[in-house]
């Protein structure tokens, strides 16, 4: 059963999709049953995979497709458009608290 | 980023000889050190800075590889170098997998844009399992800067 849900997100955080945003995109997209990918206008990623989602190389500004296919495709393109939207929320706050360490 | 701006074969480590995630990431600091692309004054704050962010978060992305990194007021480009540990080290990766394949990367503070360009271009070369697998065999620093050298002639950009 095909259920493809497609919506797009801007990149709002200052750094960019690094590792650590990548990797919080793998761990939350792994969440779901359903198939995530990413698209920037000339790449393509698959959204639980931490390598692929770091050659996106996606700056702040950068206009992100996230797709999803499958039974919880819906929430899973929800979930991963919060957190981008968001900027990564905790993230700041934990390199900052790491700084201060 | 090609990786020959900024890889220094000097800095390039074979054949690893630490077990541990500290060991590897002061193996491979004190190689840019002996490279002299860092200043050893820097050395331990240059450690330290990168196990803090390895607190936050495993830099081991799966796949048998990691790219443990910092940012850092004391050097004025991006610079990085790559190791292989035969045996493959600990280093609580997301996919629970030993790693083999090192890129640690030091960046100033103020470009955030060329770690991205770093990152993208070590994701793209490694996607290639071929890349990968003749890393992972290299026996010495010659075979990974000719290896390093393919992968950026074969590059568009």
């Amino acid at each position: 059963m095909k259920n493809l849900i497609r919506k797009k997100v801007t990149v709002s955080n200052p750094q960019g999709i690094h590792l650590r945003p990548a990797y919080l995109i793998a761990e939350l997209a792994g969440k779901y049953q359903s198939d995530v990918n990413l698209e920037t206008a000339s790449e393509k990623a698959d959204g639980k995979s931490v390598l692929e989602i770091i050659g996106l190389a996606a700056s702040s500004g950068t206009e992100l497709d996230v797709l999803a296919d499958g039974p919880d495709a819906n929430d899973a393109v929800d979930a991963i458009i919060q957190l981008v939207s968001l900027g990564f929320p905790g993230e700041e706050a934990a390199k900052a608290e790491n700084n201060q360490a | 980023m090609k990786f020959s701006e900024f890889v220094k074969p000097e800095a390039i480590r074979a054949e690893l000889a630490a077990t541990d995630k500290d060991g590897v990431i002061r193996e491979l600091v004190g190689a840019l050190v002996e490279s002299g692309q860092i200043n050893a004054a820097e050395q331990d704050g240059i450690v330290k800075a990168i196990m803090k962010r390895e607190e936050l978060g495993s830099t081991g992305i799966g796949r048998g590889i990691a790219v443990p990194h910092t940012k850092h007021p004391s050097v004025e480009e991006l610079v990085g170098t790559v190791g292989i540990s035969v045996e493959g080290v600990d280093f609580q990766s997301l996919d629970g997998e030993k790693v083999q394949l090192f890129f640690l990367l030091i960046s100033p503070p103020d470009r955030p844009g060329d770690h991205l360009r770093a990152l993208e271009n070590i994701s793209r070369q490694l996607r290639d399992e071929t890349f990968c697998r003749f890393l992972k065999n290299s026996k010495n620093s010659g075979d990974i800067t000719e290896l390093l050298e393919e992968a950026d002639n074969n590059q568009v950009a």
